[in-house]
C-alpha cells in the first residue's frame, strides 16, 4: 500500500510576514486553500505579494493571478517601495497573470483551464488569486457554479500539493456563505476607528489541522509591508510563573529599602502613584543607576522624555553610568501618539529579551495606556505584562500618575492595577503653611511586613532623600495634614537576607 | 497509448486526476460507481483501473469482486484508491495494491507506472 501523503497537509509554508506565523501557530498548510477578506485597503494585495516574495526567496514559485482590470504595471508600481520587492524574482520565482478575460469570455471554466495550465507549466508551490469578488459575480445568478469552482480548485491543488490564497472583499453584512465551510482557512482583515484613530486588526476565524490565536491582532502596513502584532494576552497569557523569589533587590535608595523591610523582591513589580512633579522619575533613576552601577543591564522604556534628557538627568542627580560593569542602562523612549499596546508590549519584551534585561523602569502607564483604542483590555494585558516581567526575572518600576497635586482623594487611574503589582508606593504633595512638602507612603507590599505611616523626603541634588516619620500625623493621608498626636511606629527591622 | 479506466464519484476528484493522467499521455475514460465501471471494463478494455473504494450503487470492492470472478477481466490490474485503507477487508488489502488518500501527483504516477510499466 501506498501510505497517505500527510506531508503535503501537515508541511507548514511560513508566510514570512512578521507575527503572523505566530498567530498562526507555525504558518499555512502546504496544498491548502486560504480566504482572505477585508474591505478595500485593509492591506490584502500587499499581505498577498509580501507572501509570494518571501515564498520566492524560498526558492518556491509563485503564482499571482489577478481577477481585476487593473495592468500589472499597477500592482507592481505599488509594490516597488516594499522592503519586501525584489525585481529580480519578476517572471521568476513570481509570476503575474491576469485571469480577468479568460473569467469575463469563459466564465469559471475558463478560469479553472488558465489556473491549471498556469500552475503546471510553472510549477507553482504557492497561488494567490486576487479579486475573487470578480469570479463570484461572474458565477452569478447560478451560486452552484462558484461552489463547484472552489471544490474543483480544492482537489487540484491538494493533488498539486500547491497553497492557495484567494483574496476577496469582506461581505459587509458577514452573512456565512458555502465557501466559508469549503476552504480549509479564513483570515479577516479590518480596520476600526476609534473617535479620530483608525486601527487596523486581522483576525483568524478559521484553520483546519492547526490552532491559531484567538482574537484580533493589531497589524501595520509600512514599507515593510505588514507587520502583525499578535495579541500580548493571547500569546502569554497562558505562561504560569513559580513561586515569588526571596531574593531581595534594592531600590537604590537606602532608606527606602529599610522602609520595604530589605528592598523589593527580586521579579517583583512596584507601582509608584503620584502626581506630576512629585519624584516618580527620580525615584526610578536610582533603581536604574542601583542596577547599572551592580553590572545589571537596565531599561528605562518611558513615552515622555527622550534618552539624552534622561541621562542628562540622571548626571545632574550623580547618577551616572561611566566606568560600570556590564553593558550599563538602556532607555529606550516611544514618543508616537499613535502607538499600538501589543506593539510597545512586544518591543518590550524584545529588549528584556535581546538585552538580559534585570531591572526594568517602565515610566508612564499613562504611556499605554493611550496605546489602546479598547481600554478594557488594560488589566489583563497588565497582569500577564506583570507575569511575564516576574517570569523572566526582571523586577519592575512602573509610575502612574494621579490627576489631581493636592487631593484628598487617592484614584488609580488604571483600573485593578493594585491587583497585579506586588507593592505600590504612593507619593503625596501637601501644604504645610507656605510650604509643598512631598510625602511618600507605603500602601501595599506582597509578602513582606513595610513601615506603616507617611515619610517626608525631598529631590534634592543628589536625588530622593528619605526623612524622618511625619509629625502632622492626622489628614495628611488626605492632602490636608493638622498636628496630631500619634508618632508612626519605626520601620521593621531589616531582615539578614541577600539584597543584590 | 495505453487506456486508464477512473473509476470515482467525486467529480472534482474525477476531473484532477484525468487531467493530470492526460498530461501524462493516457487515455482516461472515467465512471461514477462501479456498476459503471464493470460497464466501462468491459466497454473500454482499459488497461489499468483505479477504482475508489467508497461509492453508491457498488463500491470499490464489490466491483474488484466482481472482475475477478469474471475469466475474461480477472488479470485486469485493479488499484483501490481510499481515505480509510483499514477499512478495507484484510485479504483484500494484502493482495491489492491500494492507493491512501490524500495522495500526490507523484505518488499516482508511481503507482500506475508500478502496474504499468515505465
Amino acid at each position: 500500500m501506498i501510505e497517505p501523503k500527510r506531508t503535503i497537509y501537515s508541511t507548514r509554508l511560513r508566510t514570512g510576514v512578521a507575527g503572523l506565523d505566530t498567530v498562526l501557530h507555525g504558518g499555512l498548510f502546504q496544498g491548502h486553500i486560504y480566504l482572505v477578506m477585508g474591505r478595500p485597503g485593509a492591506g490584502k494585495t500587499i499581505l498577498g505579494n509580501q507572501i509570494c516574495f518571501h515564498h520566492a526567496s524560498k526558492g518556491g514559485r509563485t503564482l499571482y493571478v489577478t481577477l481585476l482590470s487593473e495592468a500589472h504595471e499597477a500592482l507592481l508600481a505599488q509594490m516597488h517601495g516594499m522592503e519586501f520587492f525584489d525585481p529580480t524574482f519578476i517572471g521568476t520565482g513570481i509570476v503575474y497573470l491576469n485571469g480577468y478575460v479568460a473569467l469575463r469570455d469563459g466564465g469559471l471554466d475558463a478560469l479553472l483551464k488558465l489556473l491549471r495550465d498556469a500552475i503546471r507549466s510553472q510549477s507553482a508551490t504557492l497561488l494567490v488569486i486576487d479579486g475573487m469578488v470578480m469570479a463570484e459575480l461572474a458565477a452569478l445568478p447560478n451560486v452552484t457554479a462558484y461552489k463547484r469552482f472552489i471544490q474543483d480548485l480544492q482537489a487540484w491543488v491538494g493533488m498539486m500539493g500547491v497553497t492557495v490564497l484567494l483574496l476577496t472583499s469582506s461581505d459587509p453584512t458577514n452573512t456565512i456563505r458555502a465557501e466559508h465551510t469549503m476552504v480549509d482557512g479564513i483570515v479577516e482583515m479590518r480596520s476600526i476607528t476609534v473617535g479620530a484613530r483608525s486601527v487596523r486588526e486581522l483576525s483568524v476565524a478559521k484553520l483546519r489541522g492547526s490552532s491559531f490565536l484567538e482574537g484580533c491582532h493589531t497589524y501595520l502596513i509600512s514599507s515593510e509591508g505588514l507587520v502583525v502584532y499578535p495579541r500580548f494576552e493571547a500569546l502569554f497569557g497562558s505562561r504560569r510563573t513559580g513561586a515569588q523569589s526571596e531574593q531581595r533587590v534594592t531600590s537604590g535608595i537606602e532608606a527606602l529599602d529599610d522602609l520595604l523591610g530589605g528592598g523589593v523582591f527580586e521579579g517583583s513589580t512596584t507601582l509608584v502613584l503620584g502626581p506630576t512633579g512629585s519624584g516618580k522619575t527620580v525615584l526610578g533613576m536610582h533603581f536604574l543607576h542601583a542596577g547599572a552601577r551592580a553590572g545589571e543591564p537596565a531599561l528605562c522604556f518611558g513615552f515622555f522624555e527622550n534618552p539624552a534628557s534622561i541621562r542628562a538627568k540622571m548626571a545632574r542627580f550623580g547618577m551616572t553610568t561611566d566606568g560600570s560593569r556590564g553593558p550599563g542602562l538602556l532607555v529606550e523612549w516611544q514618543p508616537s501618539a499613535e502607538l499600538l499596546l501589543d506593539a510597545l508590549g512586544h518591543r518590550l519584551l524584545e529588549l528584556v529579551r535581546t538585552h538580559g534585561v534585570r531591572r526594568l523602569f517602565l515610566d508612564g502607564l499613562a504611556g499605554l495606556r493611550r496605546a489602546t483604542a479598547n481600554p478594557d483590555r488594560l488589566p489583563s494585558f497588565f497582569s500577564v505584562l506583570v507575569e511575564e516581567l516576574g517570569a523572566l526575572g526582571v523586577t519592575t518600576i512602573l509610575t502612574e500618575e494621579t490627576q489631581d497635586i493636592f487631593s484628598g482623594e487617592l484614584t488609580l487611574p488604571t483600573q485593578a492595577a493594585s491587583a497585579f503589582c506586588h507593592n505600590i508606593l504612593t507619593l503625596r504633595q501637601v501644604q504645610v503653611e507656605a510650604q509643598i512638602l512631598r510625602l511618600l507612603a507605603l500602601t501595599k507590599t506582597r509578602d513582606s511586613a513595610h513601615a506603616r505611616g507617611l515619610y517626608e523626603f525631598e529631590v534634592s541634588a543628589a536625588g530622593v532623600v528619605i526623612g524622618p516619620p511625619f509629625k502632622l500625623t492626622q489628614g495628611a493621608a488626605k492632602g490636608i495634614p493638622t498636628r496630631g498626636t500619634n508618632v508612626p511606629k519605626a520601620p521593621p527591622s531589616r531582615k539578614e537576607t541577600k539584597r543584590k | 497509448m495505453k487506456t486508464i479506466l477512473l473509476v470515482d464519484d467525486e467529480l472534482a476528484i474525477v476531473d484532477t486526476i484525468a487531467e493530470v493522467l492526460a498530461w501524462e499521455g493516457y487515455r482516461v475514460v472515467t465512471a461514477a460507481n462501479g456498476r459503471e465501471g464493470l460497464a466501462a471494463v468491459k466497454s473500454e478494455r482499459p488497461d489499468l483501473a483505479l477504482v475508489d473504494f467508497m461509492m453508491p450503487l457498488m463500491d470499490g470492492v464489490q466491483m474488484l469482486l466482481a472482475l475477478r470472478a469474471d475469466p475474461t477481466h480477472a488479470a485486469l490490474p485493479v488499484v483501490l484508491i481510499t481515505a480509510a485503507p483499514m477499512a478495507l477487508p484484510a485479504d483484500i488489502r494484502a493482495s491489492t495494491p491500494v492507493l491512501a488518500k490524500p495522495f500526490d501527483v507523484s505518488s499516482l504516477l508511481r503507482v500506475i507506472r508500478d502496474q504499468l510499466g515505465p
